[in-house]
């Protein structure tokens, strides 16, 4: 889908890498270490992908909480030597959050089992978000989820 | 331009005693799981040392699901040992709003400022 990733060393000494927006201004990819100060890092790239954007923007608030959320599993539940990449794209009425990690696949009983916690992110993403989906295998793991511009009600 | 780091406002937990009884944890800027674990210990730390914890995040512009974790752990600890608790909200729209989503603003005892939750005896 987005080979445009940067492959650099294993974890970059920065680690923001971005490598579609400057070719095309509505997408951005960045490949993130598997660390808690990633989550930051992600906020901070749908900052960059919607500089535009006022900064008390709803859609941009609540893109950047579930690209938080999002990110903060891959990072709890992936693998812990695996860069996890992060591909946003802009969409006319929605923005597309797809969180890929090369590690091992997530056991989504496992995944339940933990939900105490974990499941409150996934209520604040399952709130905000038309749908999301958990797709894993041998290939690794991809969280996506399609935010809309408007939530229903909203003018 | 996208790899100021300044541009994220970095998590900030300080901790005051504004009462004999009462702890005040004041939280400013983004909080997420890079700080959960020590807002967790700022939490603890200040419900052992008083009686009434108030946890202040007026001036937060960010927190997520694994900050509003730590709140609710500090509430029910709070009332297993029998201690008061307040949460002080007057803020950012995307925080309340992920408070509200979770569901959890009812179970926090929330007040609109430091002073009502000192005066709310």
């Amino acid at each position: 889908m987005n080979e445009r990733m940067t492959q650099g060393a294993k974890f970059p000494a920065a680690p923001l890498h971005h490598t579609g927006g400057m070719l095309d201004p509505s997408r951005v990819s960045v490949a993130l270490e598997p660390a808690p100060a990633s989550v930051a890092a992600a906020r901070r790239t749908v900052d960059a992908l919607l500089a535009d954007v006022d900064p008390s923007d709803e859609f941009r608030l609540r893109l950047r909480l579930v690209v938080s959320e999002l990110m903060t599993n891959a990072v709890v539940h992936g693998s812990p030597t695996s860069t996890i990449r992060l591909d946003l794209t802009l969409h006319g009425d929605h923005a597309h959050v797809s969180i890929h990690n090369a590690g091992e696949p997530i056991d989504i009983t496992e995944l339940r089992r933990r939900r105490e916690d974990g499941g409150r992110g996934l209520d604040l993403v399952t709130a905000i978000a038309d749908r999301w989906g958990i797709d894993t295998g041998p290939g690794g793991t991809t969280i996506s989820a399609r935010v809309p511009r408007r939530l229903a009600g909203e003018t | 331009m996208m790899n100021d780091p300044s541009q994220i406002p970095e998590p900030r937990i300080q901790i005051s005693r504004p009462a004999p009884d009462a702890v005040l944890v004041s939280l400013g800027g983004e909080h997420d799981l890079s700080s959960s674990r020590d807002v967790e210990k700022a939490l603890t730390e200040s419900l052992e040392a008083g009686s009434h914890l108030i946890v202040n995040i007026s001036d937060t512009e960010f927190i997520d699901s694994s900050t509003i974790s730590a709140l609710l752990r500090a509430k029910n600890a709070a009332d297993a040992a029998g201690k008061r608790f307040n949460l002080v909200l007057g803020t950012a729209a995307i925080v309340e709003r992920a408070l509200d989503i979770s569901g959890v603003v009812p179970l926090l005892d929330v007040v609109a400022s430091v002073d009502a939750a000192l005066a709310a005896v």
